[in-house]
């Protein structure tokens, strides 16, 4: 019974917190909580610049192993033609899987392709789409590919292989490792063994040249596919702004990653 | 109130320190929940790319393998190949270099090799790749010769080249025999191929939705079940066994018009009938050795495949008196016969009596024939004639006069204008032929003589008559009667009769069949009483001055029993018509005469010639069908073989004796050869002609028939592709059974297969040639197609 009223006595003596005390601990704490917040903001900085890195990463890893993955598989014959300038190409490679078709198939690969989900003002603006046209040869005429002026208009798979794109540009190769150089274009290849140009798919202008002996009925031996991409967020961030503006190329300067591949075409 | 407090503010704290651990481990959990998933992602990635390096570095070990077993071809290397192996010849020795990873025997799912063969799919080992002695992938690859499937860019209805003169006589339609409509599947196949232009891939005789006219479009199942027969790349070298270019005998002869022209690609065909490279890989023989005017033979092809139908001659001009060292065959008549006939009549005079007067009277009769004569036989070109220069010296004994007699003297033009010939006189070796004599009787001598009671002899002396069958456009023929350099020996003495009466003697001297025996040389004599051997069938000749018997069989003209005229060009297999010089004899293209080994087999002729200047040839079948697993889990692909062999009413039988080598003359390569035989395998184009039941059917008769099932499809055969596809599979693995004794091996059920891909890579062997003289060409494999194949 004494203890009771002896403890609760002993509570009762004990002192306070006092003012001090409880602004010392306060501002220890806010000071804490500071740094954590600093910490922590800087951790979420560094987090979602990470994440970012790796949806860059991943988006340009999985649209360069696509893109050499259909390039390495390149036919080019006396019939069969390769056709690239500076930001898109298209090829024929034997990459339809479906068993009861043919194996072989109308690759292109270019940037805003005639893409109709987009408002017009938005069409040819970045971020573009990086698109792949994939056709199975149910043509067996193939005339789309051996006259460059009849590039193809329509196809029947078209897939956006990256949306975030800032960049595409082709660099082609002769067997020499010299580049390609034209007039008009800085690196084309054009392996008609015919002089006719061909009509670029997104501008419907005759862009190209045409091709020398060292391409006629050849691939290049090397092409350098360059891809500059931002991640998912910035690019949405980009089609709010408009453009050209301070803030888009401030955007695009902090968000923008670059990458190189080199990819080898068999040569028949 | 102040306890409260104190609650309250002890609260606050435990809140916000548990808020911020909560924080704290939620941004944890996402870190390492969203490093787990990246991980797994590059982790994934990262297996499919080394199950793709390994799957790449399969077909780069292929090919290296090829690379280093497929080695120039020169007189002492050489290299074949048949599904699955590669034969090298070096060092005096085969090497056989299997193209495929043995070991623990796995097979390619039939979803990637289709039914090649359906109740046991090609097998082949497991290469295991260790790390620091664990098991971190494996990969196997098989490498097929595509020369041993029917090229469908090449091959054609059969119908519309009967005899096979065409690299693309190759039946198609054989090979759809089991699934669909195979007629309609291969008619659609060969207009495609050649009405629209030639398929880039096998696969794309699957094109379903033509957009064009006559496109092939098969069904699934019928692709599936044929794809292994049938290939869009097999190119072959177009190679002599001792690695000289094959001669295409046509670009050789496209626009050569002119005698001189034609007279200078001889000696260009006879080095290839004896050059020294053939010397070097056969011990110093080559056709020279066997057939000694390798000109006269060149001639031959010369003239078979100019379309004119003048004779490629050695000599000068229509008129050259000289004898020709060559003289083509031509599809014109020739001189077959050629007689002079001295009558010798000893009289007595009424004027004279008792003495009387010898009388020498000659005749010159040719005779032409015109073998394989059509309906409307042939015309002779204006101005064609026969011309005799010379005469056969006739010594009288007691002599008459001083020195010998001469009948006839300088040229003689017996028949200016020739008749027509044909259509038919009769058949010989199975073909029609026609025949016309005509005869000039010269002016005869008389001379009087006095009875000397012992009567007189006549002889004649050395010298000779020559004939020359010839038009305004160059000589046609000759024909020559020389008795050199021994008179013959005089006829027996015939005295003056004692009444009025004559006494005759008649004495012939005959050239027989100049162009079975074209290089003249003393020919028979024919004495009184005993008839010559004008209008007989020429099967043999009795060379009474010569050496023997030669019997005929064959025919010795240039030109082909069905009538058709294929001038212009010349299939290899068409050498059967080529005459070498010997009485009757044309190339054999079938299994060699016992009596001929030791010498070149006629057919290796076929090796040296072709029909085009590509030096990887399209659509030629390798013979070399039997797969070089030495586990047998596939068989001999004879389906194309059938294809091959398609109107040969033994085709199936062929076909099987091709596959196992079942020849007529082991080996049938000379044994000289420096480069033989690989054990039970081919290794010229050639030895086709020795399979059993091929071109020794029943033995027929004539040649032309017995060789004909050979004719057609010699041309259409290599031993050694140029052109392999490479079925490659690897996998990454993830070990889980991690016992040492498992560890570098795979454990089924337990390992794990993290990825997968596979390949298939066309490529194509070809030559660089050095630029230093003297030293070989470099080997390469250039990619055709490369497809990925991911699981």
């Amino acid at each position: 019974m004494r203890q009771g009223p002896n403890n609760l006595s002993a509570v009762l003596s004990e002192r306070g917190f006092t003012l001090l005390e409880l602004l010392a601990s306060m501002t220890i704490l806010l000071i804490m909580v500071g740094f954590l917040g600093v910490a922590f903001n800087a951790a979420s900085v560094a987090w979602r610049q990470g994440e970012h890195d790796v949806d860059r990463t991943q988006s340009a890893r999985a649209t360069v192993d696509l893109i050499a993955r259909d390039l390495s598989q390149a036919l080019v014959t006396t019939n069969i033609q390769f056709y690239g300038n500076t930001n898109s190409l298209a090829f024929v490679a034997p990459v339809n899987d479906d068993p009861n078709a043919a194996d072989l198939a109308k690759v292109a690969y270019v940037l805003n392709w005639n893409d109709p989900s987009l408002p017009p003002a938005q069409q040819n603006l970045p971020p573009y789409k990086l698109i792949r046209l994939f056709t199975p040869t149910t043509d067996a005429a193939w005339n789309v590919y051996s006259n460059p002026g009849n590039w193809p208009t329509t196809a029947e798979f078209t897939s956006t292989v990256c949306d975030t794109v800032i960049n595409f540009t082709l660099t082609y190769y002769y067997t020499n490792g010299l580049i390609t150089t034209g007039s008009l274009l800085t690196s084309f290849w054009n392996s008609t063994p015919n002089a006719s140009m061909w009509v670029d798919p997104v501008l419907g202008t005759i862009v190209s040249q045409a091709g020398d002996g060292m391409m006629t009925n050849m691939p290049p031996a090397f092409i350098n596919v360059h891809l500059e991409v931002v991640d998912s967020r910035t690019a949405k961030l980009l089609q709010t702004i408009p453009n050209p503006s301070i803030a888009y190329n401030n955007l695009t300067n902090q968000a923008l990653r670059a990458y190189d591949a080199y990819v080898k075409i068999p040569q028949r | 109130m102040k306890t409260k407090h104190h609650h309250n503010e002890s609260g606050i704290a435990l809140i916000l320190t548990l808020t911020i651990l909560a924080v704290i481990l939620i941004l944890l959990l996402a870190f390492i929940t969203s490093m787990r998933t990246e991980r797994m992602a590059a982790k994934a990635f990262s297996e499919q790319s080394k199950a793709k390096a390994l799957a790449e570095g399969a077909v780069d070990e292929a090919v290296a393998l090829m690379q280093g077993s497929m080695t120039n071809i020169t007189p002492t290397t050489s290299y074949l190949t048949a599904p699955g192996v590669a034969y090298t010849w070096s060092g005096g020795n085969w090497t056989a270099t299997p193209l495929f990873t043995s070991g623990i025997l796995v097979g390619f799912s039939n979803s990637v090799m289709g039914a090649y063969s359906p109740t046991t799919p090609i097998r082949v080992g497991w290469q295991k790749v260790p790390s620091v002695g664990q098991l971190v992938g494996r990969f196997a690859y098989w490498v097929d010769d595509e020369s041993t499937k029917v090229n469908v860019n090449t091959a054609q209805s059969r119908a519309s080249d009967p005899f096979g003169f065409t690299p693309a006589a190759i039946d198609l339609s054989q090979l759809f025999s089991t699934i669909g409509s195979p007629l309609a599947d291969a008619n659609a196949i060969v207009n495609y191929t050649t009405g629209t232009r030639p398929l880039d891939t096998i696969e794309s005789i699957k094109l379903t939705q033509p957009a064009v006219a006559n496109a092939p479009s098969i069904s699934a199942n019928s692709f599936f079940n044929d794809e292994f027969f049938v290939t869009a790349n097999a190119t072959s070298p177009d190679l002599t066994p001792w690695g000289d270019k094959r001669t295409n005998l046509t670009a050789l002869l496209t626009g050569v018009i002119t005698p001189a022209q034609k007279r200078a690609v001889v000696p260009v065909i006879a080095n290839v009938l004896s050059s020294a490279n053939m010397g070097a890989w056969s011990g110093g023989k080559t056709f020279l050795n066997k057939y000694n005017n390798v000109n006269q033979i060149a001639a031959n092809i010369v003239d078979y495949i100019t379309p004119d139908n003048i004779p490629t001659d050695s000599g000068s001009g229509p008129l050259d008196l000289t004898p020709p060292t060559f003289l083509g065959l031509k599809q014109t008549p020739y001189l077959n016969e050629l007689v002079i006939s001295n009558t010798f009549v000893v009289a007595t005079d009424p004027v004279l009596a008792p003495a009387g007067t010898i009388t020498i009277s000659s005749t010159v009769t040719a005779e032409l024939w015109y073998m394989y004569t059509n309906s409307t036989g042939w015309s002779p070109p204006p101005g064609t004639s026969i011309v005799v220069q010379g005469s056969l010296p006739i010594l009288i004994n007691p002599p008459v006069q001083a020195g010998p007699i001469s009948v006839g003297g300088g040229l003689v033009t017996i028949k200016p204008i020739f008749p027509h010939m044909g259509p038919s006189d009769g058949t010989v070796n199975g073909g029609q032929f026609a025949y016309r004599t005509v005869v000039a009787t010269l002016p005869p001598v008389t001379f009087p003589v006095t009875d000397t009671g012992v009567g007189y002899t006549a002889q004649l002396l050395s010298g000779g008559a020559a004939a020359i069958f010839t038009s305004p456009l160059g000589r046609m023929d000759y024909a020559q009667i020389t008795f050199l350099p021994t008179p013959i020996p005089p006829a027996p003495p015939v005295a003056i009769p004692a009444a009025p009466a004559t006494l005759t003697l008649v004495w012939q001297a005959q050239c027989n069949d100049p162009r079975v025996k074209p290089i003249s040389t003393p020919w028979q004599q024919i004495t009184n009483g005993l008839p010559n051997t004008l209008g007989t069938f020429n099967t043999s000749v009795n060379m009474v001055m010569g050496s023997g018997t030669i019997t005929g069989d064959g025919d010795i003209s240039c030109h082909i029993l069905s009538g058709s005229n294929h001038r212009g060009t010349m299939y290899p297999s068409e050498l059967a018509y080529i005459h070498t010089g010997i009485p009757w004899r044309t190339f054999y293209l079938e299994p060699q005469p016992v009596a001929e080994i030791g010498s070149l087999p006629d057919w290796l002729a076929v090796d040296l010639f072709s029909t085009t200047d590509i030096t990887n040839v399209p659509g030629r079948m390798n013979i070399n069908v039997v797969n070089g697993d030495p586990n047998s889990y596939s068989p001999a692909r004879t389906q194309p073989l059938s294809a091959l062999l398609s109107g040969n009413p033994s085709a199936a039988a062929v076909a099987n004796n091709i596959s196992g080598f079942q020849v007529h003359n082991t080996p049938p390569l000379p044994a000289f050869a420096t480069v033989p035989n690989a054990p039970n395998t081919f290794t010229t184009a050639g030895q086709i002609c020795e399979v059993d039941g091929l071109a020794d059917a029943g033995s027929l008769t004539p040649k032309s028939l017995r060789e004909a099932p050979a004719e057609a499809v010699v041309n259409l055969v290599t031993p050694r592709s140029d052109t392999f596809t490479i079925w490659a599979i690897a996998q990454s693995i993830k070990k889980v059974a991690l016992a040492p004794p498992l560890l570098s091996t795979f454990v089924s059920g337990t390992d794990l297969i993290t990825g997968e891909v596979m390949i298939q890579a066309v490529v194509q062997r070809y030559e660089v040639p050095s630029t230093i003289p003297g030293t070989p060409a470099t080997v390469r494999f250039r990619t055709l197609y490369y497809r990925y194949i991911y699981q």
